[in-house]
């Protein structure tokens, strides 16, 4: 993680010279980061608007979670140097695919995490991507194996559950 | 815990994402806890899930079957959905927009014809179990041929069908007596029936013959009618009745079904042989008049599945179409067909009785979204 004093920075990674901005976790953990990438947060991007020195803070998330946002974010936004000419487009979206997996490839808290910061810093992808990672995880499960899995109680009393199971009778057949 | 932790609206957001082809699992979501419960089963909630997944799923296939001597309207689900018992005494006139539309009957061999002091047509949401009587106008000395149901804001074109089931809903009804056709229209909002768009026909129909199943595409509804396949098209807008002549081939054919093209234009189905010919009503030519195109051939490949010798084409006929699908439904002798245009796939399945009549022939897919109803 590099240092910036300004959220106006200059980097010359992605083998070109690039606008840099900084960003400020809730527990004082600083970012430096390509203004392409903090952009796909609408968040950051309408802070970026506004101006201001001393980098962006975001007191809602944490440095473990930012650098898995940033993370998806530096992937995901357009990289400006030339694609290899190896690299055609389906083969880029394989890969990001393949990137999305594997950073989905973390406990349920980390994902409920990612989902507050994603939907805080209004990155659509990213909210999209963990939504549909723990919907994959409950489309087959049970209410109770549900319940078990999020630490969740069954506040309904036998009479209330089984009116809901006779409503929809048929359903779990 | 993590879960708890996250707000409503992030909930939300998790099971918006279930699959709509599996509403069972929105039903395991709301038995979770109560919290869970009010969310899946809030109407907004409904309408997002509609709109997120865009295109509902096919929960269910709706078809008239015999049972002794009842006739029994059926409806299978094809996806988890919660069980709706068959209707006896009933059939399928009509499915679209999340509504069946049915009739009552008289016990099988005694006389269908409509309107008959014993017959009266329904409106049926399988997701609810409501339904909604529909009086039947006076049409003699018409003959009832056809009818369709659909949401009332077709004819705006304000309604995208993704949660309009419980609303609203026109019944549109063809009569005929051969010379003329007439189209009425009930509006549930007014619990009326229009007055009748009548079209005088250029050659008489050689029969009352119903050809169901009509097709709706965007406000407009067609219908076929008599052996000579004509096509009414009813725009509902306009209240204007127009005719469009069939493919020319079609003279000949009685095994025949309106269906949506690719591209969500006219078409029509029909089975020649042990082939499935599909046709598209389009601007052809640098005129832009529109005319008859022959799109796809699909080979009925049925002999591998047939159990009870090699199939008879004689008795191969085409009795459906599932709008906002790929599905054509047939029937062979022992049984039923399905074709899904896209991919050319057909499949078999034996053992479904025979209709006595064609027009009770006619299958259609339910496609709905289906969302846990009020919580307790």
């Amino acid at each position: 993680m590099a240092a910036a004093d300004s959220c106006d920075g200059i980097s010359t990674s992605g083998g070109g010279w690039e606008k840099t901005v900084t960003l400020v976790s809730s527990d004082d953990a600083r970012f430096e980061v390509r203004e392409a990438a903090a952009s796909l947060s609408q968040t950051v991007r309408r802070m970026i608007r506004a101006g201001g020195d001393g980098g962006i803070p975001l007191p809602k998330v944490d440095a473990r979670t930012l650098s898995t946002v940033l993370e998806y974010c530096n992937k995901h936004a357009a990289v400006p140097a030339p694609a290899p000419e190896s690299s055609s487009a389906e083969a880029a979206a394989v890969d990001l695919e393949w990137f999305d997996k594997e950073l989905m490839h973390v406990d349920l808290a980390t994902l409920c995490s990612l989902i507050r910061a994603a939907d805080y810093l209004e990155v659509a992808g990213l909210l999209d991507l963990t939504c549909k990672t723990v919907a994959d995880m409950i489309k087959s499960k049970t209410a109770e194996e549900i319940r078990q899995m999020f630490g969740i109680q069954n506040d309904f009393t036998p009479e209330e559950e089984e009116q809901l199971s006779r409503e929809n009778a048929g359903v779990f057949e | 815990m993590a879960m708890a932790a996250l707000m409503d609206e992030l909930i939300e957001e998790i099971l918006r994402r279930l699959p709509p082809s599996e509403p069972g699992c929105l039903v395991h979501a709301a038995l979770v806890c109560k919290r869970w419960c009010s969310i899946v089963s809030d109407a907004g909630f409904r309408r997002r899930f509609g709109e997120f997944h865009r295109a509902p799923p096919t929960l269910g296939v709706v078809y008239n079957a015999v049972d002794g001597d009842a006739y029994v309207a059926s409806f299978r689900a094809c996806a988890s959905f919660p069980h709706r018992a068959d209707r006896r005494g009933e059939a399928v006139l009509d499915c679209r927009h999340g509504r069946v539309l049915l009739r009552c009957m008289p016990p099988v061999g005694e006389n269908l014809n409509l309107p008959s002091a014993s017959t009266a047509i329904h409106v049926w949401d399988p997701a609810t179990n409501e339904q909604w009587q529909v009086p039947l106008p006076y049409l003699y000395p018409y003959k009832f041929s056809d009818v369709v149901v659909l949401c009332a804001a077709t004819a705006s074109g304000t309604c995208d069908h993704l949660d309009c089931h419980g609303g609203p809903f026109l019944v549109v009804i063809v009569g005929t007596d051969l010379k003329d056709m007439f189209v009425y229209t009930y509006s549930s909002g007014t619990a009326a029936w229009s007055e009748p768009s009548s079209i005088h026909l250029d050659a008489a129909l050689n029969s009352h013959s119903m050809l169901r199943p009509g097709l709706v595409i965007g406000d407009a509804i067609y219908f076929m009618h008599g052996e000579q396949h004509m096509i009414l098209k009813y725009d509902l807008g306009g209240h204007v009745i127009s005719m469009i002549d069939p493919p020319f081939s079609l003279h000949a054919q009685g095994k025949v079904s309106l269906v949506a093209t690719k591209d969500g234009g006219l078409g029509v189905a029909y089975v020649k042989g042990c082939n499935l010919h599909l046709w598209s009503w389009r601007a052809a030519g640098s005129n832009g008049v529109k005319r008859w195109v022959n799109e796809q051939v699909i080979k009925l490949d049925l002999a591998a599945s047939d159990t009870t010798g090699g199939p008879s084409t004689d008795e191969l006929d085409v009795v459906g179409f599932g709008e906002g699908t790929d599905i054509i439904f047939g029937t062979a002798k022992d049984g039923i067909f399905v074709v899904w245009r896209n991919t050319g796939r057909v499949m078999k399945e034996c053992g479904r009785t025979a209709m006595p009549f064609r027009s009770l022939k006619s299958m259609f897919c339910y496609q709905n979204f289906y969302t846990p109803a009020d919580c307790v």
